[in-house]
């Protein structure tokens, strides 16, 4: 009896795994094969992002929103940039390069004077994307999904100290942008 | 009017929180725009045909995923469930050694159990196997009166054996059934199997015993205050009974 209770799996998990599929697969395939532009390589990104985010399931709290949508395109997208990585055999972040980073002063005083445009939310998301899409990207991980450096650093494939550097690149980012728009208002 | 001010911590707490919901919504936006934009991607390339392939490959890693899952759950509950078992069978352990050791009426009542367990439900294990010593007349401490004094017509004596404090006659008759008489200091165990017979108490030429009835074999079991006495044999209950209320009456 113990026995054929325990072939009882988690059916919610293995609905969702194959809900995501069924309402992703595309998602996923044509955004690899939009970035790599080849099938091969897109059907091998799609399946390492299917095996990624089978094992952080439980960050997924419905399926059926952009939030989701969202956060399986990221994963494709980082994959697929991982590939091409690959490809060309080079190294984006060596890590001296981010113990630099790391050790760099950022002084980021002064954003509480804008976080009460949040009209500008659209905008800044948009011009920070054109700067340096993964700076919004673990953005929105970060501050939208609510995950830590080290979930983070699980999805993207980097360590939690590159993900806290990014997102400090990125509040600094922001900054700029509203110094430049500001800039641009007054003149 | 009481003029009250944040404090400094205070102050600190409402625009970090401030500042999360700005961050929150840049984020939020950003995750608006991948969405849009995977729409507009879907839209430029409607005509890319999906790899069959890539649904192949999912299917098996699917049947994996579940059949890893029923692994690992198996395995999962097999070990809570074993874990169960050793603390359930240590604090019963634990209980049982206190009650044990802490109350001694627990204890003797214990002891007792066990004792009268084994003096009424188990039988006379005779090995025949076992080397007998070979004694062919009534040893020397054998009381008179302390054997049967009746034996039914057919059966003659055959042997005499000695296992430590006990001392057997055993009869037989032409068919090779036997009768045997077994005696033994009062404290001696005895293992009488009652499995599927039928166990009664009776009394013999006075004391306390019982009387085993099991298909075809009769073992009848009593004690004075000096030895522990058993009659068995194949014969019917009445006349092991008589061989048995026979012993003291010469």
């Amino acid at each position: 009896m113990i026995l054929l209770l325990t072939y009882i799996a988690d059916p919610d998990k293995r609905d969702q795994i194959e809900t995501l599929y069924n309402l992703y697969h595309r998602d996923m395939y044509i955004t690899a094969y939009a970035i790599l532009n080849n099938h091969h390589e897109a059907e091998d990104v799609v399946q390492s992002a299917i095996i990624k985010l089978t094992r952080n399931l439980d960050k997924i709290s419905d399926l059926y929103c952009n939030k989701s949508r969202a956060y399986i395109v990221i994963t494709v997208r980082n994959l697929s940039l991982d590939a091409i990585k690959q490809r060309k055999k080079t190294v984006h972040f060596s890590k001296e390069h981010i113990e630099d980073i790391t050790t760099e002063a950022i002084n980021l005083d002064g954003l509480d004077a804008y976080i009460l445009k949040l009209e500008l939310g659209k905008t800044l998301a948009t011009a920070l994307d054109a700067i340096h899409r993964p700076y919004a990207d673990i953005l929105t991980l970060r501050y939208y999904h609510q995950m830590s450096a080290s979930e983070i650093s699980e999805v993207l494939g980097m360590t939690p100290g590159h993900v806290n550097v990014s997102i400090h690149r990125a509040l600094k980012a922001i900054k700029k942008i509203l110094e430049k728009m500001e800039f641009e208002t007054v003149g | 009017m009481t003029n009250l001010m944040n404090t400094p911590n205070e102050k600190s707490v409402h625009e970090n929180k401030l500042r999360e919901i700005f961050l929150y919504n840049i984020a939020y936006e950003h995750a608006e725009n991948i969405c849009e934009e995977t729409d507009r991607l879907l839209a430029a390339n409607e005509g890319v045909e999906i790899p069959e392939t890539l649904n192949v490959w999912f299917e098996n890693f699917h049947d994996n995923y579940i059949s890893g899952q029923r692994r690992f759950s198996r395995k999962t509950k097999l070990v809570v469930l074993l874990r169960r078992v050793l603390v359930a069978s240590v604090v019963i352990g634990l209980i049982t050694v206190t009650a044990t050791m802490s109350s001694d009426a627990f204890r003797v009542r214990l002891l007792n159990l066990v004792i009268d367990t084994k003096e009424r439900f188990t039988t006379v294990s005779v090995d025949n196997d076992a080397p007998s010593m070979g004694i062919t007349a009534t040893p020397e401490d054998w009381e008179t009166g302390h054997h049967p004094s009746y034996i039914p017509e057919g059966y003659a004596f055959n042997e005499i054996r000695e296992f430590g404090t006990m001392k057997v006659l055993e009869f037989m008759n032409s068919e090779g059934k036997t009768i045997a008489f077994s005696r033994s200091s009062v404290d001696a165990e005895y293992q009488l199997n009652s499995e599927g017979g039928t166990v009664k108490e009776i009394t013999v030429n006075g004391n306390e015993g019982i009387l085993i009835d099991n298909q075809g074999l009769v073992i009848v079991y009593w004690h004075d205050d000096q030895y522990s006495y058993v009659v068995h044999g194949e014969e019917d209950v009445a006349t092991i009974l008589k061989v048995a209320e026979s012993v003291g009456t010469e």
